[in-house]
């Protein structure tokens, strides 16, 4: 590579930085969604009460078909929300925007036990009492 | 169902004659609207797999002083592109290797080609509450030549073995994408910096390339979209031994039509046309029609 060819690099670095300055995370809105594992699943679901929750939707801020699923299930009180494959504040500004940010969680392995690969998906507790995921 | 469309478009076979690599991808959140790589990984996807099909054909080349002529070379090229990529929160890399079959007349000749090494990081990734904020994407690559270039083909009356331009090339990519709507919009550039190489005793040093993409599109569901987009390629004059080959610069003018499915179980299908040098003003270039098929699976 020769020096004159280096007069490309400031034009990309130039685009670097550009890109860069917007990426600052929204901090203020971390921790509004808290993180969910499999082992606090049941007490936060509380699934032996009938009222208790029996659908959980997945989302992420990136997933723009998750909206329509996420606007199905807000006003269904037994539904909680779980940001899955992305990053926390993200996961807590949509939440907020949303208007689900009261039931709303990061996941914390769910989706790794659960074998869950694809957005929008939703999970059913199912009559025995086991959840079954649906990548929708 | 398979990963949503909120972004898209990483043009495929348009580049074939612009960037020296066939570059059919992917549409989603993490990819945008041009990439040098084929094969781009969505946020949720640890590792994926392509394979991608193009035929080129139709090949004529154009002069320094932009008239059209019969391209001597071969008639048809078939490409076979296996990629594979993994990913790692923000950042994702892939590694991509072209197999060629060029033929002319009865002559056929199997060749693989350069391969590319490509790193991305996903800036600014998109969110749909703020449709009007684009995904941006930076990507560094690096392609190695390996094949047999016009440099220092052993068959310079048709160019049956050529796979290649010839150089190590570096290159450098920003790419923004508005598709959280179903209409989609996306900027791209990228800037080449080829390596100096010798041939035939001299220092040979392609000159700098910089590519524009512009591609816009229609998703008629989560799972189906349209992309049309155009391609500027232009390219300095190159050097030989240290002097400027006058009038050597280049500039191709293309236009792309794809066609993407998302499929169950992960996995994707890309349809693409491209026609290359369509355009006019194009220069020192070659026009040809390519059709590409590709295949994604993530796993």
């Amino acid at each position: 590579m020769k020096a004159d060819n280096l007069r490309a690099l400031p034009f990309l670095s130039l685009a670097t930085l550009s890109a860069c300055s917007t990426t600052s995370p929204r901090g203020s809105e971390q921790g509004l969604c808290p993180p969910l594992s499999p082992a606090k699943l049941s007490a936060v679901t509380a699934p032996t009460q009938s009222d208790g929750v029996n659908s959980i939707v997945f989302f992420a801020s990136w997933c723009s078909s998750c909206k329509s699923h996420i606007l199905e299930e807000r006003n269904n009180p037994q539904s909680i929300f779980v940001g899955v494959f992305d990053l926390p504040e993200k996961i807590a500004s949509t939440a907020q925007k949303m208007g689900i940010d009261n039931r709303c969680f990061t996941d914390n392995g769910l989706a790794e036990t659960w074998g869950l690969m694809r957005l929008p998906a939703q999970a059913h507790l199912t009559t025995s009492g086991k959840w079954k995921v649906i990548e929708l | 169902m398979v990963n949503t469309f909120v972004g898209a478009a990483l043009l495929s076979a348009a580049t074939v004659s612009v960037f020296g690599v066939e570059r059919q991808a992917w549409a989603c959140a993490s990819c945008g609207s041009g990439s040098a790589a084929p094969l781009v990984l969505y946020p949720n996807e640890r590792y994926k797999a392509y394979v991608g099909y193009s035929l080129a054909s139709a090949f004529e080349v154009v002069t320094a002083d932009q008239k059209i002529g019969t391209d001597n070379g071969p008639v048809k090229k078939e490409t076979l592109t296996l990629a594979l990529g993994a990913r790692r929160g923000m950042f994702f890399g892939t590694i991509s290797t072209p197999l060629l079959a060029n033929s002319k007349g009865e002559e056929q000749e199997f060749l693989v080609a350069d391969p590319l090494l490509s790193v991305y990081w996903v800036a600014l990734a998109p969110d749909f509450t703020e449709p009007f904020v684009p995904q941006v994407q930076l990507s560094a690559n690096y392609k190695h030549s390996v094949a047999r270039s016009t440099y220092n083909s052993k068959s310079p009356a048709n160019y049956i073995d050529v796979g290649g331009n010839g150089f190590n090339e570096l290159s450098a990519q920003i790419d923004s994408w508005w598709a959280v709507t179903a209409y989609k919009f996306g900027l791209a550039a990228l800037g080449t910096v080829p390596f100096e190489a010798e041939y035939n005793g001299r220092a040979v040093n392609r000159g700098n390339q910089i590519v524009t993409i512009v591609t816009t599109g229609y998703g008629f569901t989560d799972k189906h979209q349209v992309l049309f987009g155009w391609v500027r390629s232009q390219r300095a004059a190159r050097e030989s031994d240290g002097e400027v080959v006058q009038n050597s610069d280049e500039l191709t003018q293309s236009l792309f039509l794809t066609g993407d499915i998302a499929l169950p179980e992960g996995f994707a299908l890309r349809l693409t046309m491209s026609h290359n040098g369509v355009l006019s003003p194009n220069k020192n270039s070659s026009r040809s029609v390519v059709y590409t098929t590709a295949l994604t699976s993530s796993f």
